[in-house]
């Protein structure tokens, strides 16, 4: 683990002997793996013992179909055919993709995609797995299916898994060691993960690394003054030790009693922002396919800070392009403030709501940082340079700039900054034009702690001035801390839409919509607590407002 | 493209390179031909070949060559205006002033159903032939090095997803207030704005393909070994034969009746 930059994936390619044999730098110090030391073995050795997987699928394929690719590293090895042949049966076996061998790469779903390029790997019989944010494109389902798939691997004696991962509630309970570098690319601490959650966790936090929301629930519950035994990981130990504490099950209960939900504040009742009616839409080049939608009704309130989710190919993307005029919606069917959106051409609709797309660099025009703030402004001043903007003009950019913290990186190229600086700079490049609503293509993806949380706190500030947002997100985590409505999608229909945490005390529709209840609410869920609180109690916060101060700090109960 | 690995037919089975060297040898025989005629009617036999052998629809097979249309009006209208010969040649007709020659009408007739003819061969061959057949082919063939050909493959496997990437970049940039300038002023600014995002994508997107194909061996031995080999077998030297001989045959039977013209006559 570490921050955006620490060197996480360079420490990656250092165990397969990628560096230093084919990535050229300074190298020095040893590195061995399986009693090989890496500096001198050539990498088609290491490639046996150590095999990587990286965090986009597409980027690691060299071949077509799942059976040539199962193959190719068995081929460069010079194995005989009818070895190689076995070997893609057992490699496939193990990843749960038996069935799949003729199979064309390009037609897999992403989690497919993931288990083939790890079946890929494991046919070289590698002892040593290192996958790097393998989950990074994945929804829910698809990431506890490769996790399980992996724990499974972890446990079967001959592997051993190294992970570099964001989403540490779902593998936190089967990790052994934890190593935790810092954003210099030095080490922070490594050891037993129990002992680098509750020892170090102060340090984690100051150092932007995420932590288990479980262990930040732990810690938030002793510093209350709650006295939870031992150090849990994972749902199931920490619902355990939590039912263990005493007067805190007590204390939820009375708090359910009383408090009936602590939802958002209800969007005000006057005309939505944005409304969409009975919207179907098929993409032109794809008529024999399913339709993209399929009659989505939605709204979207001024003021709220709607999540939308789904599971990959649900039809999330789609949705949020004709919410903005990205692709041309049918007519009659999007109303920007009461208006049919065709009336006034797509043009209009995304000076209103601008899309913030899941690449930034995308949607840079520039070749220097304060450019991208002046493009939006005049295009002309973007062109021809600064002076070409008026002093107003040159004021509002100086004030976005200082206020994304990039004033001395004003002459650089966008295309140098740190993935975080990135992104706020394309969500403040659409910003600065004075739009109304954004709608977020994940917007936390990739990102470390403080990134994440200085780009969400970018969102409550722009609400705070009477912004819309509108975030498209696998991270259920960030539904249940920030949106006030959500709207599933499945199979480009709508599946639910409402407060989030109504639609998290439905299993059933969790479990079909392919996404998960976030680990705060599974915790809940697993403490045997009656539905009437799981209500609300997905986050961290919620949990701690809701339990309120612990007898350690002698305030009788009541005292909320 | 996507349709070759789906439909199986004769010529889906036949050894890739035997293919090329077909489609080799016709061509040859068609840069000698200087009539409309003869490549005329053996683009009728690749067309049918298409259908009878490959089992590609017969519009599947036409409606790409629209192309070649606008491309036939260049030929023609090219011919008519510069052919060395319109000077001495009898007018057939004027069109105002213009005088349109016999010679312009036929060598604008040749070089458009030659060029219709070269383009459907290509077209039956791409869309009948896997790309992972092929470049396996190449190498056990033609003996062409793995690690060119495995790089290929992979660009080929790479280019649907630039092309998904320019359409993203595209919408991302109208997003950001970029009107759709047509104007050839607006050329070079716009050529630069798409180009520089979808570059850096392509290079990072490359640099990690090439460190995926490391990690796993790729290029570390001078021999790798293939789980299926290409192996020419006695039905593609009997296709080989029966193509050449078939086009012999329409040449010849032109020949004999006084149709087919050699351009090196």
């Amino acid at each position: 683990m570490g921050p955006s930059g620490s060197g996480k994936s360079t420490l990656t390619l250092c165990l397969d002997g990628l560096i230093p044999h084919v990535v050229e730098g300074d190298y020095s110090g040893r590195v061995s793996v399986a009693g090989l030391l890496v500096g001198d073995t050539p990498v088609h050795v290491l490639a046996q013992q150590a095999g990587l997987v990286f965090q986009d699928p597409d980027a690691q394929f060299c071949t077509l179909t799942v059976e040539d690719e199962v193959a190719f590293g068995l081929e460069n090895l010079g194995r005989a055919p009818g070895d190689i042949e076995a070997a893609i049966d057992a490699a496939l076996d193990s990843v749960g993709l038996a069935g799949y061998r003729g199979r064309r790469l390009d037609m897999l779903s992403g989690g497919e995609k993931q288990r083939v390029a790890l079946a890929a790997v494991l046919a070289m019989g590698p002892r040593l797995l290192v996958l790097d944010e393998p989950s990074a494109n994945l929804d829910p389902r698809a990431t506890s299916e490769l996790f399980t798939l992996l724990r499974g691997l972890a446990h079967d004696r001959r592997h051993t898994v190294v992970i570099i991962e964001h989403k540490l509630d779902d593998v936190i309970d089967w990790v052994d060691r934890v190593l935790v570098l810092d954003a210099h690319g030095r080490l922070l601490c490594q050891g037993d993960a129990r002992e680098v959650f509750y020892a170090h966790g102060g340090a984690l936090q100051a150092a932007g690394v995420w932590r288990p929301q479980t262990v930040e629930l732990v810690t938030g519950l002793r510093e209350a003054g709650w006295e939870v035994e031992g150090s849990p990981l994972g749902v199931a130990e920490t619902a355990a030790a939590l039912a263990a504490t005493p007067g805190l099950t007590g204390r939820l209960r009375e708090a359910a009693g009383s408090h009936g939900g602590s939802g958002g504040a209800p969007p005000g009742p006057d005309e939505p922002l944005l409304a969409v009616k009975d919207l179907t839409f098929r993409y032109s080049n794809a008529k024999e396919m399913p339709a993209a939608l399929t009659e989505v009704t939605m709204s979207m309130p001024r003021g709220a800070f709607l999540a939308i989710a789904g599971a990959n190919g649900a039809g999330k993307s789609t949705l949020g392009a004709l919410m903005t005029g990205v692709l041309r919606p049918p007519r009659g069917h999007v109303f920007l403030e009461g208006e049919d959106v065709t009336d006034s051409g797509p043009h209009a609709l995304s000076s209103r709501v601008g899309y913030v797309f899941q690449n930034p660099e995308h949607q840079f025009v520039s070749d220097t940082v304060v450019g991208e703030l002046a493009y939006s402004l005049s295009p002309k001043a973007a062109r021809k340079g600064a002076r070409h903007l008026t002093d107003a003009q040159r004021g509002l950019t100086e004030t976005w700039l200082d206020r994304l913290g990039l004033l001395n990186l004003a002459q650089a190229n966008p295309f140098t900054l740190s993935q975080g600086q990135k992104r706020r700079l394309s969500v403040a490049a659409l910003l600065i034009r004075g739009q109304s609503a954004l709608v977020l293509d994940e917007p936390t993806l990739g990102q470390d702690e403080s990134q994440a949380g200085r780009m969400m706190a970018m969102m409550q500030e722009f609400r705070a001035a009477g912004g819309t947002v509108a975030m498209i997100t696998h991270d259920m985590r960030l539904v249940s801390e920030y949106a006030d409505s959500l709207l599933v999608l499945s199979h480009g229909g709508v599946m639910y839409s409402g407060a989030p945490a109504g639609f998290f005390a439905r299993p059933e529709l969790v479990e079909a919509s392919g996404l998960a209840v976030p680990a705060i609410g599974r915790v809940c869920t697993h403490m045997h607590a009656p539905a009437a609180f799981s209500n609300g109690l997905l986050t961290v916060r919620a949990f701690l407002e809701t339990a309120g101060a612990g007898p350690g700090r002698g305030i009788g109960p009541g005292g909320e | 493209m996507s349709a070759a690995a789906s439909v199986s037919g004769y010529l889906q089975k036949l050894n890739p390179s035997v293919k090329l060297l077909v489609v080799a040898l016709v061509g040859l025989c068609l840069t000698f031909l200087y009539d409309p005629v003869t490549p005329a009617i053996l683009l009728l036999v690749v067309l049918l070949a298409g259908r009878v052998l490959g089992g590609l629809r017969l519009w599947s097979q036409l409606k790409p060559l629209w192309v070649f249309l606008l491309a036939g009006i260049a030929i023609l209208v090219a011919n008519i205006l510069f052919n060395k010969e319109n000077q001495t040649a009898e007018a057939i007709f004027y069109l105002g002033s213009v005088k349109i020659t016999g010679p312009a009408l036929w060598a604008a007739g040749t070089l458009w159903v030659r060029l219709l003819c070269f383009a459907l061969l290509s077209l039956v061959f791409v869309k009948t032939t896997e790309p992972q057949r092929l470049i396996l082919s190449l190498v056990h063939q033609l003996h062409l090095n793995y690690r060119v050909a495995y790089g290929t493959m992979v660009g080929y496997r790479m280019l649907p997803l630039f092309q998904t990437d320019y359409q993203t970049v595209r919408a991302a940039q109208r997003v950001r207030g970029a009107r759709e300038a047509t104007g050839l002023l607006h050329l070079w600014s716009r050529t630069r704005r798409y180009t520089i995002p979808l570059l850096a994508g392509a290079v990072r997107k490359a640099g990690r393909v090439a460190l995926a194909m490391d990690a796993r061996a790729f290029g570390a031995l001078p021999e790798r070994t293939y789980r299926e080999r290409m192996v020419v077998r006695r039905s593609d030297w009997v296709f080989l034969a029966c193509a050449v001989l078939l086009v012999a045959v329409v040449v010849l039977a032109c020949w004999a009746c006084g149709i087919a013209r050699f351009a090196i006559e």
